[in-house]
């Protein structure tokens, strides 16, 4: 990130630095910009709106992962504190063995130096997972970790007793226990409060002595016990290994700054101990901060890729700016030339100006961005539940984010401006003068055909390259590259219009075909080759409906009232430059498509819930989640009669490796076994290796042959991200005791994992990995014909609420996961509200300055007498039509995209049209951008013709 | 511009009762800033069918905004302009603009064509907006730029054109309406002499075919041919009639220069 921020940063520098010393050595020059910036202020204000939302885009996807980062990484602070590793054994005795060893080992100074990240403090505690009643509020919580622990020695753990979050917490009197806030909330507890503790069989009445805020230690458990609290129930279940006892470690250094050190400490721990049974090191911190990067990463990923068509958007506006600043100063610029001007000087005079644009749109753009972001964070984080509960959202940006953002977006500016520049220098001295048009040339001189030639060949090598080496971008970008260069030879063929119409046919064939054609390169698992999808396929629209313009005047000629003179002149200005209205065009459609993309998806996904409930529920209607051991087992349910089948799965936590990973990363791993697969498969495969003729095929392998694994879509991939691992891909498991790596090979990939399953492998293995760690039994039950789930589910959760059951019905929990997946699609949308907003704004300011340009035109036609209406409407016509095309052309575009993406995602999802949605993406810009050319309409029908038509100006 | 007619002739038509532009009395005060600039000080003025009348007088003094004024394009602070009966100033913008559209056409120094439409689109323009149908305004169009010696170029652009052939595309346009009067303000002043003076000779030809005109010019020689010259100095009307009469024009200058001292001296105090 600091390199891209250091490398942009240079390549800004590069492009600012020559205009700098032009304004300081010729300030005849800096001036002329200046007056000409400062004449029309409103105007000037108009061009650094459009240049700085680009900007603001950019900047904002930064500032997303950093807070989401932050919130996510507070974790650490919340929930762990000082605690950097813990040592854990359901085995007493073998427990004590490994103290005695962590002790001897840190003593001898294995474990590092105190003073340079070695263990500073140890602490022990009994962990037991209990259910937690309060009847005088009649709450229960199931899986509520209750620790144990000596108070004076917990308060000085780590040596920052601030830090722990025991610090004012006063001592407990017998049948005391604290309670952290988040637990406190849940069950509606004060202090005072009796509670009921279920562990097994066992109840222990206690009562709340203090609710303490969730920092360190306070938020390790969710409740806090003195030793020999809960005596009979820790040892009454300590065969069912709901009691487990750990050492935390705590190394020397601050609660953010121990990340290495603890992975490096919990290997040699690891290598330590491996001759114990049943004992087992992590880090969980370390674990959530790595969340967390990959969270953030993830975060700025995903609205990046969505941004990315914002920010085109905003780059078609500046382009289209800077064009017609450039061609309004025309007149002016010839005078210059004339007036001895080099091209040079000139090319730098007009820069200069445009640098006066970009530097405060850059600096204004940052800071709108940082807001967004903040804002984006802060609303997107809490609904899709990224961070722990109640996790607070801090401001924390990283400097580089800021200066990336700045970065690129004062670059893009700049080279816009650059490149307008140097067009505009080359103007011929004569016709600026006059103000004649630039004729079209139709010869072209040797030397631009002879580059168009080396580049439709590189163009052509390019796809070839991508489709060979399976490189989605390349393999979509050669073809569009070669048609575009190829319009030098084109044009000395054919006319302009017919050439526009076969570079467009061309591309838009391409960008559309080549997923059906080429289905193994183009699989969208980069992001970057979705964007680059998006944007060949609208340049090639454009191009086509450019192409078309005879076809359009005709139409509209043909709609419009009476003779329809309104709709004819609204149109003559657009057919008459091909150039700027391409570029609206463009910018309406870039955005639209997207929005489009993500409301098909979203409502296509919506559709379908139910059968993708069906697809992972294995034929049961309730989910059981419940610790083993509890007595909440398939024998004592199949006796109710509102159940008529169950199977039985265990589930755990266990670390995983790939290749494409620079760190370990935990993840749900599922045990399936016979009796599971009987009922069906475990969740449907939206790929499988071809060797198995079915899914069950797939699944049955994997129960027989402990390296093989069906993994869910986005195993081992950050937020943003499309899955990594595909079918034929090895990842590694770690053993939780030894962390030798275990190679697993993937037969499957199923689609999105509702219900949490996932990593599925033979039950032994699952046994295997989760060892140590709490584990817990699922039952996917069927309830007897005419039963309600919900019903039951309640009912079992009544049934068994000592013994820590937690039943929920499948379409409940398929239905709240779609439901945070709607949420991001609607603030992913809203995100992209800000591209509609650089295209209604980007149309408002093209449209002001259009009147500027032909008010001696608007003059004329009023003196002819024209009434003031019909120049309104003339104008709104031409707004109107403008963004109508735009938006149909991203319309249909996004729909036969998110057909694509779909056919990628799940084969069994049948697209459904938004038609709501789509009525609102058409109408919004619509009704936005005639608002928007509202003023300057009227300042057209406004004009004073005995005024406009005496000067130019 | 065969079928305007082979050479001038001479119309003799008797003057009918009813002027087609009658002014009385015109005021107009330009205000800039604190400053007030009195650009027309009482004008009166008749123009009758078939007329052609020259407006002359130093830059300046006032003939532009006579046009503009006398046409309605502009308001007036003071007196009554009818043209084809109707009193321009007694009806709202929006009348005064249809009345324009179907009486009154212009021809501007600058061409003042729309860059964007062919030359034939241009020279429809008018009769669209009158709501002419789409066919029957374009062939009209093409007939009237056949008469301008412009029928084979309908379909260029005015950016494909000479100075010459643009300002002819704009009689054409001035015409194609059939209008009952033609304001030209310095018709060929942005040609050299020789494409103005083919101007002139288009305008005196359309002239010859019996349109009303009244041309604003600095060219004497299209002044002095003409059959009445108004002579403009400092914002009244110092000579109307037989431009054989008429002062000349350097003898104007010097008029012109007393009238700006004493301007100046006003202000001082
Ligand atoms: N908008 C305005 N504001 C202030 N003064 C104006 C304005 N327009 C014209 N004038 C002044 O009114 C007077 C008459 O101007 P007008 O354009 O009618 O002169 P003219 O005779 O057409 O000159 P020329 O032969 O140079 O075209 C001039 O003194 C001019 O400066
Ligand atoms: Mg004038």
């Amino acid at each position: 990130m600091t390199a891209v921020a250091v490398l942009t940063g240079l390549c800004c520098l590069l492009l600012a630095l020559p205009l700098a010393v032009t304004a300081v050595r010729q300030r005849a020059l800096a001036a002329m910009a200046l007056r000409n910036v400062g004449r029309r202020r409103t105007e000037a204000a108009l061009v650094v709106g459009g240049a700085l939302l680009g900007t603001a885009i950019i900047t904002s996807a930064f500032v997303v992962g950093d807070v989401i980062d932050g919130a996510v990484a507070d974790e650490a602070r919340t929930r762990y504190g000082p605690i950097d590793l813990t040592v854990t054994s359901p085995d007493r005795d073998a427990f004590e063995l490994a103290t005695a060893i962590v002790r001897d080992t840190a003593r001898d100074g294995k474990l590092g130096a105190a003073d340079r990240g070695g263990v500073d403090w140890l602490l022990d505690v009994t962990v037991t997972t209990a259910t937690i009643e309060a009847p005088a509020h009649d709450t229960a919580l199931p899986r509520v970790e209750v620790v144990a622990l000596d108070l004076a020695e917990a308060r000085t753990f780590g040596g920052e007793a601030t830090d722990t979050g025991l610090a004012d917490a006063g001592d407990l009197g017998p049948g005391e226990v604290l309670v952290s806030a988040v637990t406190a909330a849940r069950l509606h507890l004060e202090t005072g409060d009796r509670l009921l503790v279920h562990v097994a069989d066992t109840t222990t009445e206690v009562s709340v002595a203090e609710v303490l805020e969730e920092v360190g230690l306070a938020g390790y458990g969710g409740v806090i016990v003195a030793p020999g609290t809960l005596p009979d129930a820790a040892a009454a279940a300590e065969g069912a290994a709901r009691v487990r006892h750990q050492l935390l470690v705590s190394l020397a250094g601050g609660v953010f700054d121990t990340r290495e050190a603890a992975v490096d400490t919990s290997e040699t721990l690891r290598t330590a101990l491996a001759g114990l049974p049943d004992v087992r090191v992590d880090a969980p911190k370390a674990a959530v901060l790595d969340v967390a990067e990959q969270e953030g990463a993830g975060f700025t990923e995903l609205f990046g890729t969505i941004g990315a068509f914002s920010v085109m958007a905003g780059i078609l506006l500046l382009v289209n700016l800077f064009t017609m600043l450039a061609e309004e100063r025309r007149t002016e610029l010839g005078m210059l030339r004339a007036l001895g001007f080099t091209r040079r000087r000139l090319t730098r005079t007009f820069a200069l100006e445009g640098l006066l644009y970009a530097l405060p749109a850059a600096v204004l753009g940052t800071g709108l961005g940082l807001g967004i972001g903040w804002l984006v964070a802060v609303v997107s984080g809490p609904l899709l539940g990224v961070a722990a509960d109640g996790a607070r959202y801090p401001l924390v940006v990283e400097p580089a984010s800021l200066a990336t953002g700045a970065a690129l977006g004062l670059l893009v500016s700049l080279v816009t401006v650059w490149l307008a520049s140097t067009r505009i220098a080359r103007l011929n001295i004569v016709r600026a003068i006059r103000d004649l048009p630039e004729p079209s040339r139709r010869r072209q001189g040797r030397r631009t055909l002879a580059v168009s030639g080396v580049a439709v060949v590189g163009g052509v090598a390019l796809s070839v390259a991508g489709a060979v080496g399976q490189a989605g971008a390349a393999l979509l970008l050669g073809v569009p590259i070669a048609a575009y260069t190829a319009t030098p030879w084109l044009r000395r063929l054919v006319s302009g219009r017919r050439m526009r119409l076969a570079v467009g046919v061309l591309v838009l064939g391409w960008a559309l075909g080549v997923v059906p054609l080429f289905p193994d390169v183009m699989t969208f698992d980069d992001p970057i080759v979705f964007v680059l999808q998006g944007v060949v396929s609208t340049a090639g629209a454009v191009s086509l409906v450019g192409g078309l313009d005879r076809v359009w005047a005709g139409l509209i000629a043909r709609i419009g009232r009476g003779n329809g003179l309104a709709a004819r002149l609204g149109v003559a200005y657009p057919l008459a430059r091909p150039m700027r209205t391409s570029l609206l065009l463009g910018m309406f459609a870039m955005v639209v498509f997207t929005v489009t993309i993500l409301s098909t998806v979203s409502v296509t996904f919506d559709h379908n819930s139910d059968t993708m409930a069906t697809d992972v529920a294995v034929g049961a209607d309730v989910l059981l989640d419940s610790a083993p051991g509890s007595g909440v087992d398939a024998a004592t349910l199949t006796t109710r009669d509102d159940i008529a089948g169950i199977a039985e799965v265990t589930r755990g936590i266990a670390t995983f490796t790939a290749d494409h990973l620079d760190a370990t990363r935990a993840w749900t791993v599922t045990g399936i076994d016979a009796a599971l697969l009987d009922r069906g498969v475990p969740a449907a495969l939206a790929s499988r290796d071809p060797a198995y003729p079915s899914d069950a095929a797939a699944y049955q392998a994997t129960l027989d042959d402990p390296t093989l694994a069906v993994v869910p879509d986005g195993f081992l991939a950050g937020a943003g991200a499309t899955s990594a691992v595909v079918v034929g891909s090895t990842f590694a498991a770690l053993d939780p005791a030894t962390g030798a790596p275990h190679e697993l090979t993937v037969v499957g990939v199923g689609n999105t994992d509702w219900l949490g399953t996932g990593v599925l492998v033979g039950q032994p293995l699952a046994a295997e990995l989760t060892a140590g760690a709490e584990t817990g039994v699922r039952s996917y039950v069927e309830v007897a014909g005419g039963a309600d789930p919900a019903a039951v589910a309640a009912s079992l959760n009544r049934t068994y609420l000592a013994a820590g059951a937690d039943a929920t019905p499948i379409a409940a929990l398929v239905d709240e996961a779609m439901g945070q997946l709607r949420g991001l699609f609607a603030m992913l949308q809203g995100y992209l509200g800000l591209g509609l907003l650089i295209g209604t704004a980007g149309l408002g300011v093209v449209m002001v300055r259009a009147v500027r340009e032909r008010r001696q035109g608007i003059a004329m036609l009023r003196a002819m007498g024209a009434s003031s209406r019909l120049v309104r409407t003339a104008m709104l016509v031409e707004a109107g039509l403008t963004v109508v095309q735009g938006t149909v052309i991203g319309v249909l575009l996004g729909l036969a995209t998110a057909q694509q993406l779909l056919g990628v995602l799940d084969q069994d999802l049948t697209l459904t049209v938004p038609w709501v949605g789509l009525a609102v993406i058409v109408a919004v810009p619509l009704v936005a951008s005639l608002a928007a050319t509202a003023w300057p309409a009227a300042r057209a029908a406004a004009i004073r013709q005995a005024v406009a038509l005496r000067t130019a100006e | 511009m065969n079928d305007v007619g082979p050479q001038r002739t001479h119309t003799d038509t008797p003057v009918p009762p009813q002027p087609i532009l009658r002014a009385r009395g015109v005021i107009k005060t330009y205000h800039a800033g604190t400053q007030e600039v009195p650009a027309l000080r009482g004008i009166d003025l008749d123009v009758h069918v078939g007329e052609l009348v020259t407006v002359m007088g130093p830059s300046g003094n006032g003939k532009t905004t006579l046009l503009n004024c006398l046409s309605g394009l502009d308001n007036i602070d003071a007196g009554t302009v009818t043209v084809d009966g109707a009193d321009l100033f007694a009806m709202s913008d929006a009348k005064r603009t249809r009345h324009r559209a179907t009486r009154m056409s212009f021809v501007f120094q600058a061409f003042n064509l729309i860059p964007v439409l062919s030359a034939a689109e241009n020279v429809e323009l008018p009769l669209l907006i009158t709501g002419v149908p789409h066919k029957a305004a374009r062939k009209r169009a093409h007939d009237v730029l056949g008469r301008v010696g412009l029928g084979d170029r309908a379909d260029h652009r005015p950016g494909e054109l000479s100075g010459g052939e643009q300002q002819r595309v704009t009689v054409a346009r001035a015409l194609v309406g059939e209008p009952a009067l033609i304001w030209a303000d310095e018709p060929t002043g942005a040609l050299d002499s020789r494409t103005a003076g083919d101007i002139i000779e288009l305008l005196l030809e359309v002239h010859a075919a019996g349109q009303t005109l009244v041309i604003v010019t600095h060219d004497e020689g299209l002044g002095r041919t003409g059959q009445r010259l108004v002579q403009v100095r400092d914002g009244r009307i110092v000579h109307d009639g037989d431009p054989r009469t008429a002062p000349a024009a350097s003898e104007l200058v010097p008029v012109a220069a007393v009238t700006v001292t004493a301007t100046s001296a006003e202000v001082v105090l």
